[in-house]
């Protein structure tokens, strides 16, 4: 793949990009010890994208050889044309970047075994199913998926990235005193291959513990009361905050459409406590759950300051948003698979942590909730967001109470931000997110437990 | 490009080393978009791909492997074959069985470009002219071939060619410093040089969104009506067919529909079939994923769950029949009162066209935000709404539908009415 693609890197003509991408993903899923899933996948392909005076056209194929290499730029540039000749937008090329060659990438021989998945998976459903007879069902569900790419830009630039990443769902089912089944799960994750990041299935015992725990106390638990609640957000929370309330408000392309965040640009948009930042590659000196180090447009990556002590400070960009903007690109054009044209899209968003301690947090409230699991969130332009909560405990007086069953929290992000009075001290990456904004992509997201005000719905 | 041929040297390879079954589904799909965005038509992407998908089985072990690439049918057939030796026996396992050869032709199956661009051009126009505080985020117009044929080694071969067009715009108001929420609509068809703007429910979407910038919050907290559009309700009756009615949570004994064939779970008045054969609607399917000739069914009847939608493997696990189709596509019975004569009979409530909420749980509770909707009081709709929250549990929401409107709408997937459902928890600030 790399020596066919490179050598395209100094003869593309006008701006092109030729990437070659392959895709590949192990799946192994259990569902009361039966197995019901065991599959894998490979989708490999090249695709060309050619930009001529504001119009782009993109073109992608299957299988990565010369016939379906000159397919593609042929292609792309057809399409650049017929839109170009429809529109005549006559805008100027990209401004030249220096030329860059680079690599990043580890082994690139899986050396996980399907074999290994299942006895895994295995071990972990046998014991569960020994240690948890009540449990009326469980799932154990193993997504990875390891992405390959050689990118080629008219620019000069050549790169060539393998990026791992390895999942783990523990779902759990349990009937409650009415004979409703209740459900919780526990998502595992980070970069590497299944083998790499998953060594000993008994190292996961303490979470399913944790999970069977929280799922008796669910079973037993009551439902939330509707209103506006002050509430403590458990850190695995504050990600899915922070990419979804904030993060998509902030992407250019959106702000170009009308997102609320384009009239908020150095402005006070939360509490002075917080600071947002989209890493690119590496966070707290550590490598990040989804690791970008050049985009698919040819960009080096770098960090993102979103929100800094309170104040809008960057939006994410492309190479056409940064000209639009007039600043530099930031290495957010990301695409899923060969298919895909590359969008602007988050990498590894996160709040920084504060300098509160969780159970202070917990003891200055006397009537509000602390929200502990989420399943999914979705946020639009005017910043409203809303998260479900699977999981989570009332406070009263300063202490934990009762369990809560499934419940959602909303706010207008700009408008909750400014409520946060406390971040913890501490910090979680939730490693396992899918961001959906037209193709889906693996992002990292994390942060501090938050205190702070929200509209709770309940009955 | 030859589907059979490549099925039958992936089927002739699983044979030989050693599988005691196999199918393979063989795809082919093209995908011409042109798509708008930041105020410009920016892009025209061509997308081809092909994909393999061969199972075997063997010793009643599962293996599957899926790739795109047609060259190597005993690497793929050796893999999958390593992942059933590891894999567990399961008595359920098998493949197709209803011995067929057919094929199935509709639609356009190719791109007219000329006329999705201009069809886009005349559709931006027409907006900026009648409805002046749209924004969009992004309008796609794109010409979609999918071709797949399923074959196995029971001599069963069904194969599946559809051109369809899909226009679906995603965008919001603008009124001075307000906003609305993001809207948007999707409508399959087969006409390009139809007006875009008249396709299923865009037009109303629009004018609706329109409406939406400046919005108002509810004090407090109350048991209302909910009025439900027929996309939100696409979305729900798809969200019941997956929580309720599906293989994973029948397998898992998790749904609460479980032991409820031919019992009430919703109103009399509340008939639902799925129907991915109607004639009315642009997309659709005539096979089954797993290899069967697909057929339109009811879901609901009069209020009496009619099916599940249990593929053979799903059935063979819970002893249950297996359906008759793969769900969705679905068609409701219309009503007698017109949706105007529905929201003039409700006192206090929500009309809600978009539903931004948790995934429910197995116990069906839903909680969410009601977006792009409307507060309904004494017998009219008053102001749009943000920050509104909606509470309820889906089964309970089927028993409690009081009134079906007379009008459908369709978006090419779906024909549906408004439904109204009684005691519906809904709060605010």
């Amino acid at each position: 793949m790399t020596e066919l693609i490179e050598k395209y890197a100094k003869t593309l003509p006008e701006y092109t990009e030729l990437r070659a991408q392959t895709n590949t993903q192990k799946r192994v899923g259990l569902s009361d010890g039966r197995l019901i899933q065991n599959s894998s996948s490979e989708q490999s392909g090249v695709c060309s994208r050619v930009y001529r005076n504001g119009s782009y056209g993109f073109a992608a194929a299957p299988s990565v050889n010369e016939e379906s290499i000159a397919t593609v730029l042929k292609t792309a540039r057809r399409n650049a044309e017929f839109l170009d000749r429809k529109q005549n937008l006559g805008k100027p090329c990209y401004p030249k970047i220096i030329p860059i060659r680079a690599y990043y990438d580890q082994e690139k021989t899986d050396p996980t075994t399907q074999k290994y998945m299942i006895d895994f998976l295995s071990e972990i459903d046998t014991h569960i199913t020994e240690k948890y007879p009540a449990l009326i069902s469980r799932e154990i569900i193993s997504p990875c998926l390891t992405t390959e790419k050689a990118l080629s830009t008219s620019d000069g630039v050549f790169s060539y990235s393998l990026v791992p990443h390895a999942s783990l769902y523990i779902i759990l089912t349990a009937e409650d005193k009415d004979g409703v089944p209740q459900q919780l799960t526990a998502n595992l994750g980070n970069y590497g291959y299944f083998s790499d990041v998953f060594k000993n299935p008994s190292d996961y015992f303490e979470e399913t513990a944790r999970l069977y725990e929280q799922l008796m106390q669910k079973c037993e638990g009551v439902f939330a009361d509707a209103g506006i609640k002050e509430c403590i957000l458990h850190p695995d929370l504050a990600g899915i905050l922070a990419h979804e309330a904030v993060g998509h408000t902030t992407e250019a392309d959106f702000v170009l459409s009308g997102s609320v965040a384009g009239k908020y640009l150095n402005k006070e948009v939360a509490s002075p406590l917080v600071t947002m930042v989209d890493f690119a590659s590496t966070a707290f000196g550590k490598q990040c759950p989804v690791p970008i180090f050049i985009d698919d447009e040819g960009t080096l990556a770098k960090d993102v300051t979103i929100i800094e002590n309170g104040i809008l400070k960057n939006y994410m960009h492309s190479k056409e948003s940064a000209v639009h903007f007039g600043t530099e690109p930031s290495g957010n054009a990301r695409a899923f698979s060969f298919a895909d044209e590359p969008l602007i899209r988050m990498r590894n968003t996160v709040i920084l942590p504060g300098e509160s301690k969780l159970d202070d947090m917990i003891a200055s409230i006397d009537n509000g909730y602390y929200f502990v699991k989420t399943g999914n969130g979705q946020a639009d332009s005017t910043g409203e967001f809303m998260f479900g909560i699977n999981f989570g405990y009332e406070i009263k007086n300063g202490k934990l109470g009762k369990a809560v069953k499934n419940t959602t929290i909303s706010g207008v992000a700009f408008e909750m931000l400014k409520t946060v009075t406390a971040l913890s001290d501490d910090m979680s990456w939730c490693s396992t997110g899918m961001c959906g904004k037209k193709q889906p992509i693996s992002v990292g997201m994390g942060g501090p437990a938050i205190k702070c005000k929200v509209n709770v719905g309940g009955r | 490009m030859n589907k059979n041929e490549i099925a039958d040297k992936f089927l002739s390879a699983a044979i030989e080393k050693g599988a005691d079954k196999a199918q393979c589904v063989v795809s082919h799909n093209i995908i011409t978009e042109i798509y708008y965005e930041q105020g410009k038509i920016s892009l025209l992407r061509t997308l081809v791909n092909n994909t393999v998908t061969i199972k075997v089985i063997k010793d009643q072990k599962k293996g599957v492997v899926s790739q795109n690439n047609f060259d190597t049918p005993d690497k793929a057939v050796e893999e999958a074959l390593l992942a059933a030796e590891h894999a567990k026996e399961d008595p359920a396992e098998d493949i197709c069985d209803e011995v067929n050869t057919k094929t199935f032709t509709s639609g356009p199956l190719e791109p007219n470009e000329e006329a999705m661009y201009n069809g886009l051009v005349k559709f931006i126009n027409q907006t900026k002219n009648r409805f002046p505080t749209i924004s969009f985020d992004s309008i796609s117009v794109e010409h979609v071939l999918t071709s797949h044929l399923y074959k196995n080694t029971n001599n069963v071969s069904m194969e599946e060619t559809r051109g369809v067009y899909v226009f679906s715009p995603m965008f919001m108001s603008i009124s001075g410093e307000k906003t609305s929420s993001f809207n948007s609509s999707l409508t399959i068809f087969k006409d390009p040089e139809t007006d875009f703007m008249s396709l299923g429910i865009t037009e109303k979407t629009l004018e609706e969104t329109e409406k939406q910038a400046n919005t108002k919050t509810i004090d407090g907290k109350f048991k209302g009506s909910l009025i439900i559009a027929p996309q939100c309700l696409d979305d729900i009756i798809s969200t019941i067919e997956g929580n309720f009615l599906s293989d994973s949570v029948l397998i898992n004994n998790t749904s609460l529909f479980k032991d409820k064939l031919n019992q009430q779970v919703a109103a009399k008045n509340v008939t639902i079939y799925s129907t991915p054969l109607n004639s009315q609607l642009a997309s659709g399917y005539n096979i089954t994923g797993d290899g069967y000739t697909a057929a339109d069914m009811p879901l609901i009847e009069n209020g009496i769950l009619k099916n599940f939608v249990l593929s053979r493997y799903g059935a063979q696990r819970t002893g249950k029949a297996r359906s008759a189709n793969d769900g969705g596509y679905y068609v409701m019975t219309a009503g007698e009162k017109t949706i105007e004569e529905i929201i003039k009979n409700t006192e206090k409530g929500i009309l809600l066209t978009r539903f931004s909420g948790g995934e429910p749980g197995v116990d069906g509770d839903i909680t969410g935000v009601a977006k792009n909707s409307f507060l309904i009081e004494n017998g009219k709709i008053t102001d749009a709404l943000s920050e509104a929250m909606i509470s309820a549990n889906l089964a309970e929401m089927m028993m409690n539908i009081s009134e079906i409107s007379s009008q459908t709408f369709s978006n090419g997937t779906f024909i549906l009415p408004y439904v109204k459902v009684e005691g519906v928890t809904i709060s605010g600030k």
